[in-house]
Parts: C-alpha cells; sequence; structure tokens
C-alpha cells in the first residue's frame, strides 16, 4: 500500500484479518483474480496483507505461474507466510510500498490490489508504480493487466459507470 | 453517524477515499492505464455481532484513532446506535448479513 511511514494497523490486526475479513472478502478477491490473473502468469498481488488474494492467485497461475505477495506491514506479512497453504507455484513475501515497489520494469504479467486502494494515500502514484512493474503490450508474454478493487457498503453507493 | 461521537476531521491525507466509479476510472487513465474497465462487484457479507466486531474491525484500519480516544460509555453509546441502524440487516444468532460492494478497476499496461 502507499502507506506513509507511520501507517501501520493494531498488533492483533493480522489475526482479525485472518479470522473475519478473508471470509467476508473472499468472493470479491476471486472476481478480482478471476479478472486479471491466467495460467502461467506472473503475479505481483500490491498491499497483500495476510495474502487471501496472493493465494487465489497462486491457485489461478497455476504450477508454471509465479506469486509475489508486498505490502508495508510486517504482521500482516507474518500472517500470510503461516497460512498453511499447498501453492501450486511459488509465493514470495515483499515488506515494501506500494510507492517504491523492489520489482524490476515490465517483470509481471498481472498486478492486484485487493481492498487497499482506499489506504492509498495517492491512488495515481500507486497504481501508476503498479503498472510499471507490468508487462508491456506487444512485450514479453502478454500484456500486463493492472487491477485494483476498493469496497464500500451498497447501501451508501450502487453507481455503476 | 460517528461524526457525532468523535472528531473525523482528519487531515486530508488521513481520509479514507470516498470516491465513484468515475474516480476509479479517472484514477486508472491518469495512471496511464490502457482499456480500462470499472465493474461493481456485489456481494452479501457476513458480520459477526458488533460486540464481536467492531472494535477489531477498528483497530484494524489506520484512520480509527478518534474512536478509541473517546471513552468507554460514549463507545458503548456510539455502538448501540450503530446496532440499531444495522437492525433491518440482523440475523437470528446477532450477526448480519451486509449488501456489500467493490469496485473493481482493471487496465492494460500501455
Amino acid at each position: 500500500m502507499i502507506k506513509g511511514p507511520g501507517f501501520q494497523v493494531g498488533a492483533d490486526a493480522p489475526a482479525y484479518y485472518r479470522r473475519t475479513v478473508e471470509l467476508f472478502m473472499r468472493p470479491f478477491a476471486e472476481a478480482l483474480v478471476a479478472a486479471t490473473v491466467e495460467p502461467g502468469h506472473a503475479v505481483l498481488d500490491v498491499a497483500c496483507g495476510t495474502g487471501l488474494a496472493t493465494r487465489i492467485a497462486a491457485e489461478a497461475t497455476g504450477f508454471e505461474g509465479r506469486v509475489v505477495g508486498a505490502d508495508l506491514n510486517a504482521g500482516m506479512l507474518a500472517a500470510a507466510r503461516d497460512v498453511p497453504f499447498e501453492a501450486p507455484c511459488p509465493i514470495e513475501w515483499h515488506e515494501a510500498s506500494a510507492l517504491e515497489l523492489p520489482f524490476n520494469t515490465d517483470e509481471f504479467d498481472a498486478i492486484t490490489c485487493q481492498q487497499g486502494l482506499q489506504f492509498f494515500r495517492d491512488q495515481v502514484a500507486g497504481l501508476a508504480e503498479m503498472a510499471r512493474r507490468g508487462r508491456a503490450r506487444g512485450s514479453a508474454r502478454r500484456s500486463g493487466r493492472a487491477a485494483a478493487s476498493r469496497g464500500h457498503p451498497t447501501s451508501v453507493s450502487r453507481r455503476r459507470c | 453517524m460517528l461524526s457525532r461521537y468523535c472528531n473525523t476531521q482528519l487531515p486530508p491525507d488521513q481520509q479514507p477515499s470516498v470516491e465513484t466509479s468515475a474516480e476509479v476510472r479517472g484514477w486508472l487513465l491518469a495512471a496511464n492505464l490502457t482499456e480500462i474497465d470499472v465493474r461493481l462487484i456485489e456481494a452479501e457479507v457476513a458480520i459477526p455481532p458488533l460486540a464481536d466486531y467492531l472494535e477489531d474491525h477498528l483497530q484494524a484500519l489506520p484512520w480509527s484513532a478518534p474512536w478509541f480516544e473517546l471513552d468507554e460509555a460514549t463507545r458503548a453509546e456510539a455502538t448501540s446506535e450503530l446496532d440499531r441502524i444495522l437492525e433491518p440487516w440482523r440475523q437470528a444468532d446477532a450477526s448480519f448479513r451486509l449488501p456489500f460492494g467493490s469496485y473493481l478497476g482493471i487496465g492494460g499496461v500501455a
């Protein structure tokens, strides 16, 4: 996430995310991955938290793929690493800000961000940084795709473009 | 509702965004993504009873400091009001099933 130096969540947040948030966010994470990830993709999941979308991406990309989860919060990443999960492909976890993703340009086929956009202090800068890590159209294997999601109670707003 | 109980006038860079689909599309455009598609994904989410949920949820958010600065009685009063507001979605076990939507923005890398 684009989280400034002071952005950290409570110490109990990782356990809460695993216990509660992952349950009700699963349909949204599955939609994000389904729209973005194909078998064999190299996937970067930004602001991965406890790794819900990261693990779903690993299942989607399969044994020929590669998945990286990045988050600024060490506690979230520790929880992500501890989740019992037999990934079909390697999953790497990196402590990193979305503003300065420590990856090469054009390194990934798909870049996802599940429910992290609302925490970005500068959404455009974060999305641009995500896009820089995606493979450009016509280069490498496939055109890169970047996707991010942001939730809200539908009783507040249900507008569709 | 919570603004009646605590100071929610956070500095601009600490406020949660409350964007529309057009804003999400604008962000993707400004980030030089192409072939942009913004979808609204909707699902009913299961929320535990507020007593088991609210403060767990808030402590997991970066902008919840004003809530935790309230005294216990005020927090209890605000929780009760929120509980009443959520009455239409309450289940027999005191949990809630709430309609929830998420804008999914997708773009190609240029």
